[in-house]
């Protein structure tokens, strides 16, 4: 009996052990491989270096900002400005830091080359850079959703006792006092709750990607050889419905729907490579 | 006016000879034969009443000059009597300074100028800008516009900005009166009237003969074009009264070489011109122009052969070839009103004027031909085809020490004379870890003058070192052509020592460079944003529970009454305690009454009840010493029951004897009595043995 419990103990032992051991050498790895694809770009090989920055990318369980962020400059010294716009978005979402006040900037400088780079187009009226997801997703998308959450969460807790003890409390000073609170968290509770709420609905609504190719079109009908109207490089737009693999059908405005390809697009929540 | 157009005839008359001859009359000889010869009366008294005479004059002639010297206004019709087809010419001098002249408005004529030359009155010794420094002469040409005796209201001199009569009146003339008979029904044409010779003109040369507008010598438009030599021999205009002819600086011109061309016209001193009405100067195609500003038409007094003009500066040009070979400069074409009036010379003396009015009339200068060479062979390396004049490179200011990565400046100036629009500035050398971008170049400097192009053309690089350091930034040279010595010359500049601080990696790191670099790589750090994001469906889920919890606990409280209110005893001990609130209420309400008795009687009651409801024993059947026992046995304080006990004893002493109690006492007890129930309410019973 002794000697059962003891295999079972050492068998979860050596699984923790190895839990660890493998999250401690995939950890190093990652490290390692950023390592040399720094090397590699200072040596000016660009393309070793966006392949190792692209390994680190998509074996990361959680979104690494220093690869999405170092992604993005080598797009941008590629000239992928779209696809660094992508990858500067998603290094700001996920990266903190001098990471995040670096994909802060690098992407206005990107956003800025991209005005420079299709000056004459824009002014011919070819491609605009003018998006519009509507109102409401513009009041929801100013609160981030974790502020919103520890308010609704703190203002819930305190309107929740401040009723129980005006409830049920005996008349007295704490029942006075409990009152008062749950008077005063009435309307933080329901602002809180509906910038939460509306907060999860537009994120759960509106799927966003980037428009990464040059010659992108905005078609009327998810067919191959369809022309239309040229879309805006680095232009963030709406996905409609992503689960055709070969086109995207995105809202660019409220009034402005259409069918993109797949490859001209790079959904904001979804890791993608640069080729 | 009288006595002035007396005395123009008198010297007028005499230098016609119509007066008895010099042999005939000498008073110089009669007076001295007089005086030395004569012995009698008559002779003496002949030659008194001569001397008399001519004192008379001579002091009407002085005081006459005199009072006219002082007038500052004096206005001439001529004539005063006319018919309605003629027109009278309206001589107005004014003596005075920083004055404007009014003129007077009728219904009955029309006035209009006709001494303007290109918008100037005649003279005037000093002209400003509306102020007439005196003395100035002006004729008007008056219409009668019906028959009759009409009068010409004063003319007004006023003073202008400059003096203390500001905008006031400082001098009227006398009303004119004149006589305008009925007309035949002619075309309306100029009274003819003497005129002195020269009136509103001050050119030296006399008219020797009438000369209407038609006789006017132009060249035409359609002459064959000059070469820039044969454009410099006057001689060739001499025949023409009139003619527009644009002048070169300089004859030897290359293409990108600025040079100054300037439009002149040239009016013969017996032309009649009033004024320049349009100017039309020629496209100029194959050349960049740029205007400089002549400022006001000044005429200058020039001799063409033996031909007197003046000579007026319409425009100047800064003209720059754009490319080389031969270039057709049409002719300029300018518009005059030429001023129809015919005058009549006798002799060498005076002059009768015949007729007048104005009329336009189309004046055109000789279209040119000009050769532009090309620059010549064996141009230096580096040398720009707009690089044409004379250069020097000037060092700006030191830039100032940045850390490497950083972004800097370079600025140095290119000064001189010669095409400071497309002069090349120099660029900088490929060097290692030195990195440009496009060079500013400033062209704000450079002004148009009447000697050519002239000031300054700032350049500024950007530029960022990628390590610190002294660096040193050699300037290249700027090669460019001389256009008077025909070669080409290096200008050369000192190279510009820069200091760059320490810097990381090269790469710029402040966010304030310049938009358009992005920052570099980072190589470690990256940690995920630790964001607390709370789904929605726990948001709800808690909410909902918290709720629920609250509802849960409503519902425990309700049951429990409910289930309390099963038992009898406990439902007969509330009734009793909620008696003793009625009761106590009651009190209360006697005492503000004033019913004594009935306040103490209810306070009575209540104290009992309350007890009985509170600790479940009959307080009305037991003693005082009995309820302070029962009470102190059921948890209450030996105090709190001593103070019921007298509480209740003060309740029946009230209801016994209520005459020597008051309400306020009533009312007092009431109120301890309450303040004794709620200590009694805090108190836990204990179950007694």
């Amino acid at each position: 009996m002794k000697l059962a419990v003891a295999r079972v103990l050492a068998l979860g032992l050596w699984m923790v052990v190895s839990w660890w051991t493998a999250g401690v050498c995939e950890a190093q790895e990652l490290d390692s491989r950023i390592q040399q694809a720094s090397e590699a770009f200072d040596a000016g090989q660009y393309e070793r270096s966006v392949g190792l920055f692209n390994e680190v990318l998509l074996n990361s369980p959680d979104p690494n900002p220093l690869a999405l962020y170092n992604l993005g400059v080598l797009a941008f010294k590629l000239e992928r400005h779209g696809a660094a716009i992508y990858y500067f978005r998603r290094a700001l979402g996920h990266g903190t830091g001098e990471v995040a006040a670096g994909a802060e900037y690098n992407l206005e400088v990107t956003r800025q080359a991209l005005l420079e780079k299709h000056k004459s187009r824009i002014e011919k009226g070819v491609v605009s850079y003018e998006t519009g997801h509507g109102p409401l997703y513009a009041i929801f998308s100013l609160v981030p959703r974790g502020l919103a959450a520890s308010l609704l969460v703190l203002s819930a807790l305190v309107a929740f006792f401040g009723l129980m003890g005006w409830t049920f409390l005996q008349r007295g000073g704490v029942r006075s006092l409990a009152r008062s609170f749950f008077l005063a968290a009435v309307l933080p509770l329901v602002v809180s709750g509906v910038a939460f709420y509306g907060r999860c609905w537009v994120d759960e609504s509106w799927q966003l990607g980037v428009v990464v190719s040059v010659d992108a079109q905005l078609v009327e009908s998810p067919t191959e050889g369809a022309t239309g109207t040229a879309l805006a490089e680095g232009l963030e737009v709406r996905l409609l419905d992503a689960s055709d693999p070969s086109f995207v059908k995105i809202e660019v405005s409220r009034d402005k729907t259409g069918y993109v390809r797949a490859v001209d697009v790079w959904p904001l929540d979804q890791p993608r490579a640069l080729r | 006016m009288a006595i002035a157009a007396g005395r123009h005839n008198e010297v007028f008359a005499h230098r016609e000879g119509k007066l008895p001859s010099s042999a005939a009359w000498s008073p110089q000889r009669s007076l001295c034969t007089s005086w030395s010869t004569s012995s009698g009366s008559a002779s003496m008294g002949i030659c008194l009443a001569g001397a008399i005479a001519l004192a008379l004059v001579l002091v009407g002639v002085v005081g006459d000059v005199w009072a006219q010297r002082g007038r500052m206004l004096q206005v001439e019709v001529e004539p005063q009597e006319l018919t309605l087809d003629e027109t009278a010419s309206v001589k107005v001098v004014v003596q005075a300074r920083h004055v404007h002249l009014r003129v007077p408005s009728s219904e009955d004529f029309e006035l209009a100028s006709t001494t303007d030359m290109f918008g100037q009155p005649v003279f005037c010794m000093n002209m400003g800008y509306n102020v007439i420094s005196g003395p100035c002469i002006y004729t008007f040409q008056l219409t009668p516009l019906k028959e009759g005796t009409l009068t010409i209201p004063p003319f007004t001199l006023v003073g202008d900005e400059m003096t203390r009569a500001r905008g006031q009146q400082v001098e009227a003339s006398e009303p004119v009166e004149i006589r305008v008979a009925k007309g035949s029904g002619k075309p309306r044409q100029k009274k003819s009237v003497r005129q002195p010779r020269n009136q509103g003109r001050s050119r030296a040369m006399a008219p020797q003969r009438g000369q209407a507008e038609e006789e006017l010598k132009v060249p035409s438009p359609d002459d064959s074009p000059l070469t820039m030599l044969e454009a410099e021999q006057l001689e060739r205009f001499q025949k023409y009264d009139v003619f527009l002819l644009p002048r070169f600086a300089k004859q030897n011109i290359f293409v990108n070489e600025p040079f100054r061309v300037d439009f002149f016209i040239y009016i013969a001193n017996n032309a009649q011109v009033s004024q320049l009405q349009d100017l039309r100067l020629p496209e100029l195609d194959g050349f960049r122009k740029e205007e400089v500003d002549v400022g006001r038409l000044t005429p200058q007094p020039v001799e063409i052969g033996e031909r007197g003009y003046e000579r007026y500066l319409l425009a100047r040009y800064v003209l720059i070839p754009l490319k080389a070979g031969s270039n057709i400069i049409k002719a300029a074409e300018a518009t005059l009103l030429i001023n129809s009036t015919q005058f009549q010379q006798f002799g060498s003396g005076f002059s009768i004027q015949i007729s007048g009015g104005t009329k336009p009339m189309s004046v055109f200068g000789p279209s040119l031909k000009v050769e532009i060479k090309e620059a010549p062979a064996g141009a230096p390396e580096g040398y720009a085809s707009g690089n044409v004049g004379r250069f020097r490179l000037v060092p700006g200011p030191t830039p100032p020490v940045q850390p490497a990565g950083s972004w800097n400046m370079l600025r140095f100036d290119i000064e001189g004379e010669g095409n400071l629009y497309s002069v090349t500035p120099p660029a900088l050398p490929p060097i290692p870890d030195l990195e440009t971008r496009e060079a500013h170049i400033d062209r704000s400097a450079v002004k148009a003058t009447a000697s050519g192009l002239q000031g300054k053309v700032t350049v500024q690089i950007p530029f960022r070192v990628n390590r610190g350091g002294t660096w040193t930034l050699p300037i290249p040279a700027l090669v460019y052509l001389d256009p008077e010595t025909g070669g080409y010359v290096t200008a050369g500049m000192e190279p510009l020592v820069v200091e760059a601080g320490a810097g990381e990696n090269g790469v710029a790191q402040s966010a304030g460079g310049p938009v358009g670099q992005i920052r570099g790589l980072i190589r470690e750090g990256g940690e995920v944003r630790g964001e607390w994001v709370l789904p929605r469906g726990y948001a709800t889920g808690g909410l909902l529970g918290l709720l629920g919890v609250f509802l849960a606990a409503l519902g425990v409280r309700s049951g429990w009454r409910a289930v309390s209110q099963l038992d009898p005893e406990r439902r007969r001990c509330a009734r009793l305690m909620k008696q003793s609130a009625v009761e106590l209420a009651e009190a209360r309400a006697q005492a503000l009454n004033g019913d004594t008795k009935a306040c103490f009687a209810a306070l009575g009651r209540s104290i009992p009840l309350y007890l009985e409801g509170r600790f479940r024993f009959s307080a009305g059947s037991k003693t005082m010493d009995g309820l302070e026992e029962a009470l102190v046995e059921s948890g209450v304080s030996k105090e709190l029951a001593g103070q019921l006990r007298q509480e209740m004893e003060s309740a029946d002493f009230g209801r016994f004897a209520p005459s020597a109690v008051q309400g306020e006492d009533c009312l007092r007890a009431v109120e301890r009595t309450e303040e004794l129930l709620g200590r009694l309410r805090r108190v836990k019973p204990r179950s007694r043995a």
